[in-house]
């Protein structure tokens, strides 16, 4: 088995998002569930880096002639991880607006009546 | 009302319902309701004034955040400030039926639950229109898949929360997908359920102020990503 750069950078970064998955889930922000979910998607790519001959049995059974474009993996990885850490943040601005609104509305409802 | 009645409080939220609200709110009146209150979320036309006019207590939203975080608000305002023994979440439109409470209550004040849920498939008059009963049927199903409980109807504003319900049910979903995840809750919490025949009427109005059936495929969506993220 011969590990490239290119799969390196790939476990380096695998690594790394896994090492995210794991705080967002200590910290709350991710359901048990999701932290399952995402750690098997980033695990599934560890594997992949490890041993690239599983993607190319992967192309075959999904049907895609020639191996994974390095450049066109990476960007779709990183696209991946980023759409993901959006979804996070705006989830979270999301719930922490309907919070707020529900905090002021409680509170001058409050006042207004007193 | 003696010493021993329990305090029973009506939420209704309410976006954008002034047109009716008067009506709905006179219809509890008239059955004896007193408790009444509005969270008006961020409504642009005289739901407030109506509502008021009509002798319900409101609270507003500054701007529009679902009807989870509407009854969100009406449900942790009354757990903070008011002692409740049994909140009704009632919808705005006009559908429920005041009389129908009665039923509600009665389980709750006889502690044969800690939530009743109003189900329209339950009771033989509803008038609901076709499509719309695949479309709650199949939310059933998937209900019973994503959280793992057997009820008939997941998706009707009518409800009735007893004490433990009122304390331990937290709504995070601002949306229409409140509705599931109060069944979700309901697992969670350990709360016991029972289910009550409710008359749902479809107007015109209604049908055209409440949900659009495209709306449940956004709400399954939403809830399997609720699981997931």
């Amino acid at each position: 088995m011969k590990i490239t750069f290119l799969n390196l950078i790939v476990l380096v970064f695998g690594a790394f998002a896994i090492s995210r998955v794991f705080l967002r889930f200590r910290g709350k922000e991710l359901s048990l569930a999701g932290a399952i979910f995402w750690s098997f998607i980033w695990f599934t790519i560890f594997i992949v880096a490890i041993f690239p001959s599983s993607s190319v049995e992967l192309a075959k059974i999904i049907g895609i002639g020639r191996g994974a474009d390095s450049a066109f993996f990476i960007s779709i990885l990183l696209l991946f991880y980023l759409i993901f850490r959006l979804y996070i943040k705006l989830d979270k601005i999301d719930k922490d607006l309907t919070k707020l609104s529900i905090e002021i509305s409680k509170k001058l409802h409050k006042n207004n009546i007193q | 009302m003696s010493e021993t009645d329990p305090k029973i409080y009506i939420v209704i939220p309410a976006y954008n319902e002034g047109k009716v609200i008067e009506q709905t709110i006179l219809s509890l009146k008239n059955e004896r309701y007193s408790n009444i209150l509005v969270v008006n979320d961020g409504s642009s036309d005289k739901t407030k004034e109506n509502a008021h006019l009509a002798g319900a207590e409101v609270i507003d939203h500054i701007i529009n955040r679902g009807q989870g975080a509407a009854l969100r608000t009406g449900i942790e305002y009354l757990r903070e400030n008011s002692d409740p023994d049994i909140i009704v979440t009632f919808d705005a439109d006009g559908q429920h039926q005041a009389k129908d409470i009665q039923k509600f209550v009665e389980l709750i004040s006889k502690g044969e639950c800690d939530i009743a849920l109003g189900s329209r498939f339950l009771a033989k008059k509803s008038n609901i229109p076709r499509l719309r009963k695949i479309i709650l049927k199949l939310g059933v199903i998937f209900t019973r898949f994503i959280s793992d409980i057997a009820v008939t109807d997941t998706h009707n504003g009518f409800r009735a929360l007893g004490r433990k319900a009122i304390q331990s049910i937290e709504i995070t979903q601002r949306g229409m997908e409140h509705a599931s995840e109060i069944i979700d809750e309901i697992k969670k919490r350990k709360l016991s359920f029972k289910e009550v025949p409710v008359e749902v009427i479809y107007t015109e109005y209604s049908k055209i102020k409440g949900q659009k059936n495209s709306n449940f495929v956004k709400i399954g969506i939403k809830m399997i990503l609720k699981k997931l993220l």
